[in-house]
């Protein structure tokens, strides 16, 4: 399957800005609010290392495979993984599987995350001027 | 913090219309409550930690917040701008801003989650490092994304000049901060929050936020500071001027205008190569592109797109170590680029400062103090040395105990000693003016004591045209940085801005710093606009900069330190140093006369009833005293 919205992430280039989580949430949900970013920086205080965790949308995703609900499934044409609210039961079973740990749940908010790259533009690789994330032609 | 109870209340929208946040709030309200006869390190002294308006959110380097007190390093009014992660996370727990009274009968740290603070034990952090300290939280709460501002052991030893840390190094640095936190028992506060921040255009406020980003990024300055840090300014601010003196043979050649001379560049070149040669052989000055080898990439505080800090990694050696900076203000603390970045993590571990070595080396070589009087050498060329007397000052041991305790030290001390510790409102001037007017200026008048930022025209020494001045300025100002002309102006001009930019929760190196070009009244207007739904424009952005100016020099008025004769450089400004750098009094007191009148106070330096009255300040303070006692 053709990747046509994959964005390479390059670790040692992330600053930990945060910027990425910061407009993802807002473009998302029009508020700020870092947990409900669909993309996560991990910190690795005091190594001073920042990690971007972001959705590789791979091929035969173990995500998918995974969830015993079917509340996952891939889009065919951009591989962007779709959670179905509604049936997804919060089992993690996609979090465990995952080889990238870009899915997330949120006990908080009872809620699947994983990036849907905004419908093909994605904003967090706009706002990322040091280009640790880049969308691939 | 001694009756362990904790009140909370929301900030009435009249303050934020009247302070915006942050250093504009937390000075008001410390006017509020400080009181000259409290002591510093006494649980009345009020701590109080606040974000700006736009901290952790969408804006021009939003890591920022403020904290402040009364300064155990001055006895008066202390602030500090500290940035990285903390802020953005206590304002998404929901908390604004914290006055903490009290002490605690043993260590505590304050945990903050979502609408919630705990007083918990810190016995088991007690005697941690700054770094040790906030690993163990993360691990108290299972989450790496607890945020915490912390102090060392500096601190807890009661070290007049301990530093406040926050993640690898972001440092409430100056006036003692971490000693108040200190002599509350209060090893931490940590934050992690989880609530929705909501805008009145959030469609808006992105796009404009993409916009202003994509221009911000494209200023020359912003290039520079992101790949160098702000060492960078080692070169183009005190150096530059200097490096210039010394090549005019010490003299102001006729027709300068701020303008770099090439004709002079060779001697210029001259001075680099000595200094390289000197830091070659183990001591010299530590340039920004020096400390490029151990960069191992950039990092950034929270919402910041400019990254102006260093990831440092020296694998192995005696200097073996890893962190982010060294800042600009460390470049003098080792001997050579190695060794700075060491003593640089070294004291951001121990929450401690650097700059009492200096005074320590001043003594000893000027006979004031022996060898014997320390127990061991203190040589310029070794970093051991150095290192055991900045333990010592942490720990309060032998000769430390005396220099920990700051301006205060040269109690213990002999008389002679005062020469080399000048003071402007009780607070150590160590600075060289270095010729520009401007920047010697604002220290003197400065409404944090000495401070080289609280109003720092940056755009005064860049040789810029003289239309770019008079755009910025809306008025003729030379760009000679010798002059004296129009300096009341600039400086007034940029107290008022960076008043408004860090009550916002700004970055004062993302506005008008080192760049005539970065983002100011203008933006900021536009962005309350979009974030709150608040027409703000720029008149009255600068009148709520000139009331939190005001208010901070009625509050060093409170402490009898904001008045005319308290306005003045060390003598050795006006008399010491080469002619053309020197400063000239009669031409300082007329600027010290233009400077009050823009600020509409009085000659005597302090504020007039009018003014006070048209910027609305005393009742309102008056108001909010009653308010924080009763609860």
């Amino acid at each position: 399957m053709a990747k046509k919205l994959a964005i390479e992430v390059n670790t040692p280039l992330c600053t930990g800005c945060r910027i990425c989580e910061m407009v993802c949430s807002l473009n998302n949900n029009g508020e700020v609010n870092l947990e409900k970013a669909k993309l996560r920086i991990l910190d690795n205080y005091p190594e001073s290392l920042y990690e971007p965790y972001i959705c590789q949308l791979c091929e035969n995703p173990e995500c998918v495979s995974a969830c015993p609900s079917d509340a996952l499934t891939q889009d065919e044409k951009t591989g962007v993984i779709n959670i179905d609210d509604d049936l997804c039961t919060g089992c993690e079973a996609c979090v465990i599987d995952c080889p990238y740990d870009a899915i997330r749940w949120s006990d908080e908010m009872e809620k699947l995350f994983v990036c849907d790259r905004c419908g093909g533009d994605p904003i967090c690789v706009q706002f990322c001027t040091i280009k640790a994330l880049q969308l691939l032609d | 913090m001694t009756a362990q109870t904790i009140v909370k209340e929301d900030v009435p929208v009249e303050w934020r219309q009247k302070y915006l946040g942050a250093r504009g709030i937390n000075n008001f309200l410390l006017y509020s409550l400080a009181d000259p006869s409290i002591d510093p390190m006494g649980p009345d002294n009020p701590f109080i930690v606040g974000t700006g308006l736009f901290t952790g959110l969408p804006g021009f380097g939003t890591g920022r917040f403020n904290i402040c007190a009364i300064s155990p390093e001055t006895g008066n009014y202390g602030d500090s701008n500290i940035g990285g992660h903390f802020g953005p996370e206590m304002k998404y727990a929901g908390f604004d801003h914290l006055v903490i009274r009290g002490k605690a009968s043993s260590p505590v740290y304050l945990m903050i989650t979502n609408n919630e603070i705990q007083i918990r034990d810190a016995k088991h952090l007690w005697g941690k490092d700054t770094w040790e300290t906030q690993v163990a939280l993360k691990k108290d709460c299972s989450d790496e994304r607890v945020r915490a501002i912390t102090i060392g052991v500096a601190g807890e030893n009661l070290v007049r000049m301990a530093q406040i840390i926050s993640g690898p190094k972001d440092a409430a640095g100056k006036f003692g901060l971490g000693c108040v936190m200190g002599s509350k028992n209060l090893k931490a506060i940590a934050a992690r929050g989880t609530m929705d921040v909501t805008f009145s255009d959030p469609k808006g406020l992105l796009s404009y936020y993409k916009e202003q980003t994509d221009i911000l990024m494209g200023r020359k300055w912003i290039d520079s500071l992101g790949k160098l840090g702000t060492p960078l300014m080692q070169r183009i601010s005190y150096s530059y001027p200097r490096y210039q003196g010394e090549a005019y043979g010490g003299k102001k050649p006729a027709g300068l205008d701020g303008k770099p001379d090439d004709s002079r560049k060779p001697a210029v070149a001259k001075r680099e190569q000595a200094a390289a040669k000197s830091s070659a052989q183990g001591i010299g000055r530590v340039f920004a592109e020096d400390l490029l080898p151990y960069s191992v990439g950039m990092s950034a505080c929270m919402g910041c797109a400019v990254h102006c800090r260093h990831r440092h990694l020296i694998k192995d050696g005696p200097y073996a170590t890893r962190g982010e900076g060294p800042e600009w203000g460390m470049l003098g603390s080792g001997i050579d680029a190695k060794s700075t970045i060491y003593v640089a993590d070294k004291c951001n571990l121990l929450g401690l400062r650097a700059d009492k070595l200096r005074f320590a080396q001043s003594l000893l070589e000027n006979g004031i103090i022996s060898e014997d009087d320390i127990g061991y050498p203190l040589r310029q060329d070794n970093l051991e040395d150095k290192m055991a007397l900045l333990e010592d000052i942490a720990h309060r041991r032998g000769f430390g105990d005396i220099l920990a305790d700051g301006s205060f030290a040269l109690k213990r001390l002999p008389a002679e000693a005062a020469k080399y510790m000048p003071m402007i409102k009780n607070y150590p001037c160590n600075l060289s003016p270095g010729g520009v007017k401007s920047f010697a200026l604002q220290i003197g008048v400065s409404s944090l004591p000495t401070h080289i930022h609280r109003s720092r025209p940056g755009i005064d020494i860049l040789g810029l045209p003289q239309e770019v001045f008079d755009k910025v300025y809306g008025r003729h100002i030379p760009t000679d940085y010798t002059s004296y002309e129009g300096r009341s102006y600039m400086i007034w001009w940029h107290e008022v801005l960076y008043a408004v930019c860090d009550s916002l929760g700004l970055c004062r190196f993302q506005t008008v710093f080192n760049s005539p070009n970065c983002p100011q009244y203008a933006e900021y207007s536009e962005l309350i606009r979009l974030s709150l739904g608040w027409d703000m424009p720029v008149d009255e952005l600068r009148q709520i900069g000139e009331r939190i100016y005001t208010t901070e020099r009625l509050l060093l008025g409170k402490f009898e330190v904001g008045s005319r004769a308290d306005d003045y450089p060390p003598d050795s400004w006006f008399t010491g140093g080469r002619e053309w750098a020197r400063l000239d009094k009669d031409k300082y007191n007329t600027f010290l006369d233009e400077y009050y009148q823009l600020h509409g106070w009085g000659a005597d330096g302090i504020p007039t009833k009018d003014s006070i009255n048209k910027l609305e300040i005393s009742e309102a303070a008056l108001e909010q005293k009653s308010q924080i006692e009763a609860l």
